[in-house]
């Protein structure tokens, strides 16, 4: 048996999946409405990529490296969180139960999960491409349009980029512990950790300190800017929304000329990827564990208790937001909270709560903020739970069930 | 021949009958495709077998399935117990979903838990509780699960045609299953366990969701296709398997009660609900 064909069908279901759904078209309609904004008039009163002030003309070169620098920012951040879902649907839609008794091995299957998480940030790669030629032309500083100039940092910087963000987020999956919500905060941690890391080493970042390609592109642009100005200071390379800039607009930027060891550097990114997606296979499960069924029993309870609610409601429809069985249903909404929550969690509430008590000032909003991370975890459930499980249809039809529940 | 034993398996429309010849109705084909490998497996093949020995299955202090041992032949088994008897947890180990805590499974002398391998390839699983992509339509999701199996490509789609006319999906093949009924969708199923022609097939609880007519076909074709395979058929529902099942295990506190031709396991003209709840009942007792 070709081992070719199981994993390209399995990233063809997933992307026919993925890419039919209304939530797609928003995330396509998004990203390119973002990208509009990425490339800012005359009269805006932002910048989004200065080198000392500097801003280059929009021609093709400029546009490809500032867009691909912010794409390369957006998508290693929001991207992860778009496609960490991918083994998650198979496990709670039951899929994975079937899939688990085929002949595709864990590897086969990872790889192919972390192909499809590829391709969907590379179709939104596509998206910003297609926006930054749509911008150039619109903002009209230059006429002259080059596609390779523009396409090139787009392949070189965000392509390897996303994907190792596709091969993380299928780790995430595999591992338990980061399967959840406390995977989303640590990625989004972890992120901010190597993009300072990153980004701290200016100019001359070892290819494995800068995933975002960021630095390879930047080296370029300043060298073209130190052409026109030896003066320049390339501690003030700025990337991102910059209000209120002096803004020198004498520059032009003729374009990326790479070297080969460049080019390979940012190659090793795709076998880093790999190597993730083979590591996080050895994780892979099989779906051996029924999907969420700490869950699954949370939801039943919950359903069971707020149908039991419900049907001793007999006081008129104006008293029934705040009537007498309002309470049953917060305390509802509560004990699924915390219903088949580890004793753990309270112990790390509890330290948290420890934590703030005894911290200095220094320390205090650390103390504070990370007291709000941890309830957020089970916070974030209460709008999709209902779909999530399926007990809409326990739920729904019960007498203004989203007010209340909204309320509760 | 399973078309002539059953002939509801075939709907008029659809009926061989109607141009004299009975082989061109889908069912007969899939039939015969089924027949002509058989009479060639037993041309190669000792029969199959699979000994379950001592298998156990704990959720920390829950007791799922215990000790559990059986020797399983072509044929159709039906599993009956109550909900909750561990049946599916059962179901789950021998479709190599699920480890076990204890015991072996042996397939043709393969240690199954250690090497799955080889029962993947042999094997058609039905679960209790499945789903589906619901952007996907019933083609694109059989041929999905068909590359999965390892079938090829070029095999695939005449396989998937003969299936979805055999469950009666034709006319959907091509609709989201995202709007599909209960029914329909259990019927996607059913044509993704049979897409690598098992040799062993496992269902459990087959037959929810489906109507009286489709319960019918599904039972004849099952029986049908139980001559040189193991088909277990799980249950809670006793008319399910009455009449097609060759042996009857009963299952209770992931224990097995009892396991036996149905000749030997009922009292003479005693319908297999009345014996089920007489064994159950005794057991009870008992203990």
């Amino acid at each position: 048996m070709s081992r070719v064909w199981p994993i390209a069908a399995l990233v063809r279901a997933d992307l026919l999946e993925r890419t039919r759904c209304y939530q797609y078209l928003a995330t396509i309609v998004a990203t390119m409405l973002l990208g509009t904004l990425l490339l800012p008039g005359r009269g805006s009163n932002y910048e989004t990529f200065l080198v000392d002030n500097y801003r280059g003309l929009y021609n093709s070169a400029w546009v490809g490296a500032s867009y691909a620098l912010l794409s390369a920012l957006l998508l290693s951040i929001f991207g992860f969180y778009l496609v960490k879902n991918a083994v998650e649907r198979d496990r709670v839609s039951r899929v994975g139960e079937i899939i688990a008794t085929t002949s595709i091995d864990r590897f086969g299957y990872t790889l192919g999960k972390a192909l499809s998480n590829f391709l969907v940030l590379a179709s939104l790669t596509g998206m910003l491409f297609l926006t930054a030629i749509a911008m150039q032309l619109v903002r009209g500083e230059s006429k002259s349009l080059d596609l390779a100039q523009i396409a090139a940092p787009f392949a070189l910087a965000v392509l390897p980029l996303v994907a190792v963000v596709a091969a993380v987020a299928v780790l995430f999956e595999m591992t338990p512990w980061l399967r959840s919500g406390f995977g989303n905060v640590v990625y989004f941690f972890a992120w901010v950790t190597y993009a300072s890391w990153s980004f701290e080493a200016k100019l001359h970042a070892a290819w494995w300190r800068d995933l975002f390609g960021a630095n390879l592109v930047m080296r370029q642009v300043w060298a073209a800017v130190l052409r026109v100005d030896p003066h320049a200071s390339p501690n003030s390379i700025e990337i991102g929304a910059q209000a209120g800039a002096n803004v020198r607009h004498s520059f032009t930027f003729t374009g990326f000329h790479w070297a080969p060891n460049e080019i390979g550097d940012r190659l090793l990114w795709f076998a880093v990827a790999a190597g993730i997606a083979i590591f996080a296979a050895l994780l892979f499960d099989r779906f051996a564990r029924p999907a969420r069924a700490v869950e699954r029993r949370r939801s039943s309870a919950f359903a069971a208790r707020w149908s039991a609610a419900v049907e001793r409601l007999t006081t008129p429809i104006t008293d029934v937001i705040f009537g007498s069985d309002f309470g049953a249903i917060v305390l509802a909404e509560l004990r699924l909270l915390v219903r088949g929550l580890s004793p753990w969690w309270y112990v790390v509430a509890a330290g948290l709560w420890a934590f703030q008590l005894g911290a200095d000032a220094k320390m205090q909003s650390i103390a504070v903020g990370l007291a709000w991370i941890w309830p957020m975890l089970l916070w974030s459930q209460l709008g999709t739970r209902e779909h999530l499980y399926g007990t809409e249809q326990f739920v729904y039809p019960t007498l203004l069930p989203i007010r209340r529940q909204f309320v509760a | 021949m399973w078309c002539s034993i059953n002939p509801s398996l075939s709907r008029p429309s659809e009926s061989a009958a109607d141009d004299g010849d009975e082989r061109a109705s889908p069912a007969c084909l899939v039939a015969d495709q089924l027949r002509s490998k058989q009479t060639r497996r037993r041309a190669v093949r000792a029969p199959m077998e699979i000994q379950i020995a001592g298998l156990c299955k704990n959720y920390r202090s829950i007791h799922a399935v215990r000790d559990f041992t059986l020797r399983l032949e072509p044929g159709i088994l039906g599993l009956l117990g109550p909900n909750g008897a561990g049946k599916s947890t059962l179901m789950r180990m021998l479709a190599t979903v699920t480890r076990p805590s204890g015991g072996t499974i042996h397939f043709d002398g393969t240690d199954v838990v250690r090497a799955p391998g080889k029962l993947r390839r042999i094997l058609g699983y039905l679960p209790q509780d499945f789903g589906v992509y619901p952007h996907l339509s019933a083609t694109e999701f059989l041929e999905y699960i068909g590359a999965l199996k390892g079938i090829p490509r070029r095999e695939l789609r005449a396989r998937i045609a003969k299936l979805l006319e055999l469950v009666n999906l034709s006319h959907a093949a091509s609709r989201p299953l995202g709007g599909f009924s209960g029914g329909m969708r259990q019927r996607v199923g059913i044509a993704q366990a049979l897409l690598n022609e098992p040799r062993l097939l496992i269902v459990d609880e087959p037959t929810a969701g489906l109507d009286p007519e489709e319960r019918v076909r599904l039972r004849s074709l099952l029986q049908e296709m139980a001559s040189d395979r193991i088909i277990i058929f799980s249950t809670h529902i006793c008319s399910d398997v009455e009449s097609v099942a060759a042996r009857i295990a009963i299952v209770e506190h992931g224990t097995l009660l009892a396991h036996d031709v149905p000749s030997r396991l009922l009292e003479p003209s005693e319908s297999l609900e009345a014996g089920y709840l007489r064994i159950i009942s005794g057991m009870r007792e008992a203990a």
